[in-house]
């Protein structure tokens, strides 16, 4: 009925950092050939090294490069690559580069352009759900232009409204809003944030749900009509709208909901011919319902827990649909087994207001032992540019079960150790502490301003004066260093400071 | 030699030497001198053994002196040589300097010099990672000076604008 499995050779990862990694890695496995694509600042980063093949495709800015359908493509011609990976963020909802990539003649690894469309825009994918019978959140359907009308269906509604992109994704664009002079404020400033991040500045309105969480459900379909759940993923620990903390599974979910919920996600799935890795949000409220969010056409950032308690690798999944192989399991081959977790490590400041801490980083030891993994993209001696998301890596953790998971997650996070630049690294610990967190009674607003006012004014009096002596001997060490081997500090590769460095066990300016 | 150490709320007066045995005498305050092990087995890395307790701690250079890791928090130690900073004049200017904390681009700059800003008005929008952040004012007054422009790119700690205090007078 259909055509055989295609034989991919080379594949082009358009995208950079810990996600192009992780396409790379997969690509590995199944051995596939590599394409890397890096801005300026990205020449020296793991992605670009790592693959087969490199090729620069123009300067920091985003748009000018990662963004730049014309230079990808040109890159996929000019490198003979049969594939075009995504990864997630950048071009990676984006039907119109799915098509070109197609009309290239090349594999798309991703859903059909038509899918990524439908369930692409929110607005577009709630009347499809709507039309389906699936519960939505009460709020507007159609993107909102003008302000007058924004009022008034703010206050049809009812204050708190949530203003939200409607390209959008990982929190950009969204605001909460409680009253009609911020809502004009947030109006103007979400649709600039929306254009600049998706190329759309449409916006729309929905209702705030009371008490909720955040969980999804990852499924996984084949061109040859199969459709699988493989289970779902509470993320509701979030800042900014974003996620922060997700785990898998929801520690709170009943079975009859699990089952409700898998089922719906199925159906979305169905209903938009959908191909390959993908995800269906869902707001559950303290009442025990549950409504549809949209819909990712994409790898997910949080997959990795899904893999832990699947056994299944989603990436590799992903690289096999596309090539045309009809799913290798059943729903009845997938079980749960265990508890994951996934702490976000983020180059930003938590005791700072989440400010971004882009900068580079001088000392950098990922945590290893038993049942740890850490997708990265960074080490020490690189330089965490401005331009991109603040994401810098993603602690993943197994355990027996919920309690032994996030005993090792702690573990874990102990034995992180970045310098150099701010992350949130002592966040998480502090949320694997919580008797909220621990007790699973948590919703989407569980980061509050008193937890991270306990962040700040945190760390024993014993800590800040082991800190304080550290920072005494460096700066004396700095002080009587011998003006000889001082010379020309300030340039010089990072390579000869580290090696001075070693040699002397001194501290550099 | 003595420092004065700041973290945070926290002063220290840390009195540090190098002692014969290759390790570091080292006194807090007024309290007793300490022998501790000090190494720097790795670049960035100093691992100390004070009394029976092991601590590692990862160092990173700053402008007024180092950001120290240690059991996973960050601790900003602001190190002063109290001989040097005798030498330096005084002198800030108050709550109506506003600074970035954070490396980034002006996407718009809402105020002019001269202009009368109340409390949490929007005077400009800094942009890093992809997300906008508003700075608002955090006085009411008079806009002294405009350091920046839209488009261009800061530096952490650079000054944006600087706000007076309205007079009595003009209040």
């Amino acid at each position: 009925m259909s055509t055989p499995p295609k034989k991919l050779r080379r594949v082009l990862v358009a995208n950079r950092g810990e996600i192009a990694v992780r396409v790379i890695r997969a690509c590995q496995e199944l051995g596939l050939e590599t394409v890397a694509v890096y801005s300026d600042v990205d020449r020296d980063a793991i992605h670009a090294r790592m693959a087969t093949y490199a090729f620069h495709i123009g300067p920091n800015v985003a748009a000018e490069s990662y963004l730049r359908v014309d230079k990808l493509l040109d890159v996929a011609a000019r490198s003979g690559a049969d594939a075009v990976h995504p990864g997630y963020g950048f071009l990676s909802e984006n039907a119109g580069f799915a098509q070109a990539v197609l009309d290239a003649g090349l594999v798309w690894v991703g859903p059909p352009p038509s899918a990524i469309e439908a369930m692409g825009s929110k607005t577009r994918s709630r009347q499809i759900m709507r039309a389906a019978g699936v519960p939505v959140v009460p709020g507007t359907v159609e993107p909102i232009l003008e302000e007058a009308e924004l009022l008034r269906v703010a206050n049809d509604i009812g204050y708190p409204v949530m203003l939200k992109a409607a390209a959008g994704g990982g929190g950009k664009g969204m605001r909460r809003v409680e009253n009609d002079k911020e809502l004009l404020r947030a109006f103007t400033a979400a649709r600039s944030e929306a254009a600049k991040a998706f190329g759309d500045d449409a916006v729309y309105l929905e209702k705030f749900v009371v008490r909720p969480r955040h969980v999804e459900v990852q499924i996984l379909a084949d061109a040859h009509g199969a459709v699988v759940h493989l289970f779902e993923r509470d993320c509701s620990i979030q800042r900014r709208h974003q996620k922060v903390v997700e785990e898998a599974p929801c520690p709170v979910l009943p079975q009859e909901t699990r089952d409700a919920m898998t089922a719906v996600a199925i159906e979305a799935a169905r209903a938009v011919a959908y191909e390959g890795a993908g995800t269906v949000e869902f707001l559950y409220g303290g009442d025990g319902n549950f409504y549809f969010l949209e819909m990712n056409t994409r790898l997910q950032v949080e997959h990795p827990i899904t893999e832990m308690i699947t056994g299944v690798d989603l990436a590799r999944a992903q690289l096999r649909i596309a090539a045309g192989e009809p799913l290798w399991f059943t729903q009845d081959d997938l079980s749960i087994t265990g508890h994951a977790i996934e702490c976000r490590i983020y180059a930003e400041d938590p005791e700072n207001g989440f400010l971004p801490a882009p900068g580079t980083i001088t000392r950098y030891r990922e945590p290893t032992g038993p049942w740890v993994r850490v997708d990265s993209g960074v080490y020490a001696g690189f330089t965490v540019p401005l331009e991109y998301d603040p994401m810098i890596a993603k602690l993943v953790v197994w355990g027996q079960n919920r309690q032994e998971c996030i005993e090792r997650t702690d573990r874990a996070l102990r034995e992180y150790k970045v310098t150099g630049i701010r992350t949130s690294i002592g966040f998480f610990r502090a949320v694997m502490a919580d008797p909220g967190f621990l007790a699973a009674d948590y919703t989407t607003g569980f980061i509050t301003p008193a937890f991270l006012d306990a962040l700040s004014d945190g760390g024993s009096e014993q800590a800040r004066e082991a800190a304080a002596i550290a920072a005494a001997i460096a700066q004396f060490e700095k002080d009587h260093k011998a003006a000889p081997s001082r010379g020309g500090d300030e340039g010089g590769s990072a390579w000869k400071r580290a090696g001075r460095w070693r040699g002397t066990h001194r501290f550099p300016r | 030699m003595t420092y004065d150490v700041t973290v945070g709320e926290r002063a220290f007066s840390i009195r540090v030497d190098r002692d014969k045995a290759g390790g570091w005498t080292v006194q807090i305050d007024d309290g007793p001198a300490r022998h501790i092990d000090a190494r720097s087995p790795e670049p960035s890395v100093l691992s100390l053994v004070m009394g029976d307790r092991s601590y590692e701690a990862g160092l990173a250079p700053r402008d007024d002196g180092w950001e120290v890791d240690l059991l996973g928090r960050a601790y900003h130690c602001a190190v002063v040589d109290p001989r040097r900073a005798a030498l330096k004049l005084g002198g800030g200017a108050g709550a109506g300097a506003i600074k970035t904390s954070m490396p980034g681009l002006v996407v718009r700059v809402m105020v002019e010099e001269g202009a009368l800003v109340e409390e949490g008005d929007p005077l400009l929008v800094l942009e890093a990672m992809k997300m906008e952040n508003e700075i608002t004012a955090p006085i009411d007054g008079r806009i002294a000076a405009v350091h920046v422009a839209a488009g261009e790119s800061l530096e952490a700690g650079a000054k944006l604008i600087q706000i007076d205090p309205l007079d009595e007078t003009e209040a």
